[in-house]
């Protein structure tokens, strides 16, 4: 009798422990929370590819929450909604730190890099405004995709082209008045008409290369249902691109200043001009002068 | 094959239609063999879970860095060991142990003729020998199931830990954040069934047996490897149907 | 086991057309004692006896225990409750399979040899209690044994068997007087007689269904297919 007793104990408590364990396992995966969360928030998206119950949220960058539900917007709903496009209502769960949302904060979509898990970033917005009730439904926006990014290079790729014709006008007419020159000056202006042509090889290139970022650009749609890898690949080689093209532009900037203000201080290379130096360039986020004050 | 659903069929018998006529099976062996089949397999679970746990993590940490997505890994030791390491890996482990005991124990009864003393005492041996370990074994493989797949879940973790520079709460998060509750439940799933599988083909290998110490010895490698096999291919069968299903 | 062909009556009944939960009835009215004792090694020899008890009556653990022990003390082996089968000597073995044959104090105990293996005292003690059983409690012992001096002393009618037939029946006396000569030599124990000795293969494979040792007493197996 002692020893089924001491059987009924063990095998009673290695049953009880696992039974536990497999409750807080479930627990844990169903998204069951033991607590109601106190604060929520919904939000309406176009699209909410990658996210998923207990996907993060994060405030300011910060981790902030899980989502805690999603479904689909009702064709009523749909109707009713501010933006037609809104298809999927995702509730999200706050953590009790965090203070009360002001109501300009933007919920989109994001993740650390290409292959890292999505999550709902919702951005510090204004503090001093009014702030969001609980359970209040915000407008969200999709993902900061190769879409966005696209969208985002389009006005720079446009004015880097308009600088660039610029450019070719300005250096094709100042070769035009160079040619006139040249025999009055002599061998100076020999070494003169080097530099210009192979400023001109440079304005070529750059054309070139802001047309590349372009196809670049207009070809990306179709990689997107690519692998992810090759994705990658192109989105490292546009990155370059629009580095250099932000270099380029820069000076090219600082160029077209100089040529305007003094076109002498290219031909007969006066004072050189301190530039700011490249790495400066790709540092910064703002738009920098070329020249250093 | 025709005693192994014989056995089955008066196995349900037993379980399912005899306590209803009054005929009630006895509680305390099923707690015996609990602790037989059960928790002394324990230890060698632990062990296997925690091993499986950290080779899956270091293999995961191996092809994941190089394409820079170590955060992956608690999602993959997570995934792998509540769909399919778990259940399968621990059902080795108990078929091995004490599938073989089983059979082994009721080959040398019917041998000795226990069994047939059993008979004769109005005793079925199916009531008195195979219920509680059929019961036994199915409670305890899916509990050990469970504790193998934390056990190897701490296995990763200790990996990803102590050299990838993960954090707790991370590890954590993330692999809750991989698996859904189904994953869990198909895996329990598996591991009752290949408990059933398990502990019916041992206990029908061990009542079957013939020719003494010999066919002990043949019952009981047999037994293993019956259950191993069959084991492995309801394994195949139930992730069709669970993840490729309709 | 199904037998091939033939019938087997117990208590008027026809048990080789029954079904199985008609011969557990039949079963629990008879005790049977094997040659080998054929304990649960699993169990230990309070737990053995105590098997049939707590497998067939409601009886608490207090009473089970207490027949436990007053059966085991009949067959003299006060005190061995908690040993295991495989740490007692053959001789106690088949004592503790007498006292689980009794335990349900059956109608009819079938005893395959109860006395092989062990000394002569021990012979006379269980003899003793047969006797004591049959005589005292009107329960019927159908016995198997090679041992003369054991059978003249419990018998009240004896069977011999021999080719798969009855060679001989009747009183003690009347088989002690038998002119069958088979009888004559197998009571006398001598070497050279009428009983052939199957000493190769072939004459054993020509009597397949015939033990080549005579028997005495009927000897009834209830095996049952094991499902």
């Amino acid at each position: 009798m002692k020893r089924n007793l001491s059987d009924y104990i063990v095998a009673i408590s290695v049953i009880l422990c696992s039974l536990v364990l497999l409750a807080a396992l479930t627990f844990a995966l169903s998204g069951y929370r033991l607590k109601k969360p106190k604060r929520t928030l919904q939000i309406n998206y176009e699209d909410v590819t990658g996210i998923k119950a207990n996907s993060e949220v994060r405030y300011a960058g910060a981790p902030a929450g899980r989502v805690i539900a999603m479904r689909h917007l009702t064709a009523k709903e749909r109707e009713a909604s501010p933006n037609k496009k809104d298809a999927v209502r995702v509730t999200i769960s706050l953590d009790d730190g965090i203070p009360a949302l002001p109501t300009d904060v933007t919920a989109t979509l994001s993740s650390d890099t290409m292959l890292a898990p999505k999550f709902v970033a919702l951005s510090a917005g204004t503090p001093g405004g009014n702030t969001l009730a609980n359970n209040a439904a915000i407008e969200g926006h999709p993902a900061y995709g190769l879409e966005q990014i696209t969208a985002a290079a389009g006005p720079l790729f446009e004015n880097a082209n308009k600088l660039l014709d610029n450019l070719n006008v300005t250096v094709t007419g100042l070769k035009g008045n160079l040619d006139q020159f040249m025999p009055k000056l002599g061998p100076l202006a020999d070494s003169l008409k080097i530099d210009v042509d192979n400023l001109q090889n440079v304005i070529t290139n750059l054309d070139g290369l802001a047309k590349g970022a372009d196809s670049v650009l207009g070809t990306a749609d179709q990689f997107i249902s690519t692998t992810d890898k090759q994705l990658q690949e192109q989105l490292k080689q546009l990155h370059v691109t629009l580095l250099n093209l932000k270099v380029v532009t820069t000076y090219a900037k600082a160029l077209v200043e100089t040529l305007a203000e003094k076109p002498n201080r290219v031909i007969f290379s006066g004072k050189p001009a301190t530039l700011t130096p490249e790495s400066e360039i790709l540092k910064s986020s703002k738009p920098l002068p070329a020249r250093r004050p | 094959m025709k005693n192994y659903i014989q056995l089955n069929l008066s196995l349900l018998y037993w379980i399912l239609i005899a306590p209803f006529t009054g005929q009630f099976f006895k509680i305390a062996p099923i707690f015996r063999q609990m602790v037989f089949i059960g928790v002394r397999a324990a230890p060698m679970v632990a062990l296997t879970a925690f091993s499986v746990g950290v080779t899956l993590a270091m293999q995961a940490a191996h092809s994941l860095q190089s394409l820079g997505a170590e955060m992956y890994i608690p999602d993959l030791v997570m995934l792998t060991l509540l769909r399919e390491m778990g259940p399968v890996l621990i059902a080795v482990i108990v078929i091995g142990r004490s599938g073989s005991a089983v059979a082994a124990e009721l080959g040398t009864m019917k041998v000795s003729e226990e069994i047939e003393a059993l008979e004769v005492m109005a005793i079925n041996p199916v009531q008195y020998l195979v219920v509680p370990r059929f019961l036994a074994m199915l409670v305890m493989l899916p509990a050990l199931t469970i504790i193998g797949n934390y056990i190897g879940i701490l296995g990763g973790w200790a990996v990803c830990t102590f050299s990838l520079d993960f954090n707790t709460a991370g590890y954590v998060l993330r692999a809750l954040q991989s698996a859904d509750a189904w994953d869990l439940y198909s895996g329990m799933i598996k591991s009752v069934v290949f408990a059933w599988i398990a502990i019916t083909i041992a206990c029908n290998a061990g009542l079957n047996v013939e020719g003494g110490a010999e066919g002990v010895g043949q019952a009981t490698t047999a037994s293993v490897v019956q259950a191993l096999l069959s084991m492995l291919v309801m394994n195949a069968v139930l992730t069709g149907i669970f993840f490729f299903g309709a | 086991m199904q037998p091939t062909s033939g019938s087997v009556k117990l208590f008027g009944e026809e048990i080789t057309t029954m079904k199985e939960h008609e011969i557990i009835r039949v079963r629990q009215r008879f005790g049977m004692l094997f040659q080998s004792g054929a304990l649960l090694a699993s169990l230990t020899v309070g737990e053995n006896v105590a098997l049939p008890l707590l497998q067939h009556t409601d009886k608490s653990v207090d009473e089970v225990e207490e027949i436990v022990k007053q059966k085991l003390q009949m067959v003299g082996l006060t005190g061995f409750e908690d040993l295991k089968p495989d740490e007692i000597s053959g001789g106690m073995k088949k004592r503790v399979g007498l006292a689980r044959a009794l335990a349900l104090d059956p109608e009819l105990l079938f005893s395959d040899e109860p006395t092989s293996g062990l000394d002569p005292i021990m012979t006379a003690v269980v003899d003793q209690l047969t006797l004591k059983l049959t005589r005292g409690s009107h329960m019927t012992a159908v016995v198997v044994s090679h041992d003369m001096t054991s059978a003249f002393r419990i018998a009240t009618r004896m069977i011999m068997l021999g080719h798969g037939n009855i060679v001989a029946q009747g009183t003690p006396d009347e088989i002690r007087t038998s002119s069958n000569p088979e009888v004559q030599q197998f009571i006398k124990g001598e070497a050279d007689g009428p009983v052939p000795l199957n000493l190769s293969q072939e004459e054993h494979q020509d009597h397949r269904h015939v033990k080549p040792r005579p028997l005495f007493g009927a000897r009834h197996r209830f095996h049952h297919k094991t499902p």
